[in-house]
């Protein structure tokens, strides 16, 4: 049986990275869960996860400059960012992501698009 | 030398920098050297006063460091402090006086890139004079988060879809670097005198607290509702727990929903994307939307032959309607409905009369009902006709209700000419009014 993928999830709202840990844990996927950028740079190390998913606004170092960190020390590992809003699609930062979803209770897409990108 | 800079290596190397100042200049010399131009003029918009200051103007001179060597041994502050005294004090307020109307240009018309000798402004070419710039000055706007921060101004024609991507990010940074420095000034920024102005403040204040708020309560519904559909599943068949599940479902749907409403509201002065459209068009999709909610209502509809096309943005113009539309039908309550939509063209504006059979409104009701968070019904947001006079504002138009015979009439009329805000560069920036 092949091994599980695991994706790392970085959300500041409790209730959003508990929906993720259920919903992907369902679909199959190990995942991890951090409540700030600090613990998601840390955990990036420790844990080498095939997948992020990446809030944009967090208290503190925001969820794009996590994205540049990231990049800088594993490009090829793939970025999905989500925010509660679309207006951040137009800003440079993201163009360096694999992909932008907007967050919705449904996450259909959300999931869709891990689906692609973990091949 | 150009070609080897593609966007990708550039997206690597802006990404490492923490300093967005450094950022800034970088982003500016990487467009200097890529459009091989001598020198880049920049000009911010200044939320302080209203309109777009000329800030930095960098050669090639000044940047060559920069883009020969390997960006790394730049002085940022020793650059920008000379060139900004050196060149740009003198201009003082007439210049941005001429790049506010510029500005206001490039705003109304959506148009990316102006070419000087197209503009007709005497004032623009004196300008252009102590610029040294030749008549066919090319400007690029910058946009962080879908405001317009600046733009920049080009001795030559420029390829401005396939370098897009670099003026992105020029707007972004210099929009991050200018909120940072803009988050203490914001008392300034709201010190006003007329009433218009203070009632244009409260708006901008209820505006700035609706988008914080409509963000912080959408990321927490997301969660919660997504939570909340999982625990269906552990719903027993018990007739209260059905219940008390449903009754929150709804309520938490109904909240989820009010957090568009505020976000509609917190955008309305965005960017409009102003084409000519067909405003049957938009009527046919405004009706049909309502339909799909509200069974039952007859609507009747009569465009004028010279009003048939109006400039606008599409996506305004349905809100005006769907949000007219809802608000009548939800006042007429059980009875059965009627709207009826006329559009007419009357001197330069194009003047849309909304009529329905509600009963009209008291006299209360007619004072404050474009009023924010003014609601008379249970389970209203109170912003459906905030959002309608945030949007007809924001074209420099107007919105009026008068009770009529059985029923309320809504009257918006749109300036067709110059139909975005004017020339006093203040309307883009304001939260809903």
């Amino acid at each position: 049986m092949a091994e599980k993928k695991k994706i790392m999830v970085v959300d500041d709202e409790d209730a959003i990275r508990l929906l993720y840990e259920e919903e992907f844990s369902d679909e199959g996927y190990v995942v991890v869960a951090c409540a700030n950028a600090q613990e998601a740079l840390e955990k990036f190390e420790k844990e080498k996860p095939d997948l992020v998913i990446l809030d944009i606004a967090m208290p503190g170092m925001s969820g794009l400059d996590v994205l540049g960190k990231i990049k800088e020390k594993s490009p090829n590992t793939p970025v999905i960012m989500s925010t509660a809003y679309s207006h951040y699609k137009n800003d440079f930062y993201t163009h360096v992501a694999d992909a932008y979803i907007v967050k919705s209770p449904d996450l259909g897409e959300l999931k869709d698009k891990v689906k692609e990108l973990l091949g | 030398m150009k070609n080897d800079f593609g966007l990708e290596r550039f997206a690597k190397l802006v990404i490492k920098q923490d300093d967005l100042r450094t950022l800034y200049f970088r982003a500016f010399a990487f467009l200097l050297d890529f459009f091989d131009a001598d020198k880049l003029y920049f000009f911010k918009f200044s939320k302080r006063k209203q309109c777009f200051d000329p800030k930095a103007a960098l050669n090639r001179d000044i940047l060559e460091e920069v883009v020969r060597g390997d960006y790394e041994s730049f002085n940022i502050e020793e650059a920008f402090e000379k060139e900004f005294n050196l060149n740009f004090r003198a201009f003082g307020s007439s210049c941005n006086d001429i790049v506010r109307s510029l500005a206001r240009l490039i705003v109304d018309n959506h148009i990316k890139i102006i070419k000087a000798d197209s503009l007709k402004s005497v004032r623009l070419k004196s300008v252009w004079k102590r610029l040294k710039l030749r008549d066919e000055a090319f400007y690029v706007p910058l946009f962080s988060l879908d405001e317009m921060v600046g733009f920049i101004l080009f001795d030559k024609p420029i390829d401005y879809d396939s370098s897009k991507a670099y003026f992105d990010l020029l707007g972004c940074a210099i929009g991050r670097l200018f909120l940072l420095k803009n988050i203490d000034n914001l008392s300034n920024l709201l010190a006003t005198k007329s009433d218009e102005d203070k009632r244009k403040q409260k708006l901008y204040q209820i505006g700035k607290t609706a988008v914080v708020m409509a963000h912080e309560m959408k990321n927490s519904l997301i969660g919660i509702l997504g939570l909340f559909n999982r625990l269906k599943a552990y719903v027993n068949d018990d007739d209260k727990a059905q219940r008390y599940y449903h009754i929150i479902e709804s309520q938490l749907k109904k909240l989820y929903n009010f957090t568009f409403d505020l976000n509609r509201f917190s955008k309305i002065d965005d960017v409009k994307d102003i084409k000519e459209i067909e405003i049957a068009d938009i009527i046919d999709n405004s009706i049909e939307m309502a339909s799909s909610f509200y069974k039952d209502v007859n609507f009747s509809v009569s465009i004028g032959k010279n009003a048939a096309i109006v400039k606008a943005d599409r996506s305004h113009l349905e809100q005006i309607f769907l949000n007219l539309f809802k608000n009548s039908i939800e006042a007429a309550g059980n009875r059965p409905v009627k709207i009826d939509v006329t559009v007419r063209k009357e001197g330069d504006f194009v003047v849309i009369r909304v009529t329905d059979n509600s009963g009209g409104v008291d006299e209360e009701t007619l004072k404050n009902m474009m009023q924010p968070f003014f609601t008379t019904k249970s389970y209203g947001t109170g912003l459906g006709l905030a959002i309608v006079k945030g949007i007809v504002d924001s074209y420099n138009g107007s919105l009026s209700f008068r009770n009529v015979k059985g029923g309320l009439e809504c009257i918006i009329k749109l300036p067709q000419k110059n139909n975005t805000g004017g020339s006093d560069g203040r309307k883009e920036k304001n939260y809903g009014c």
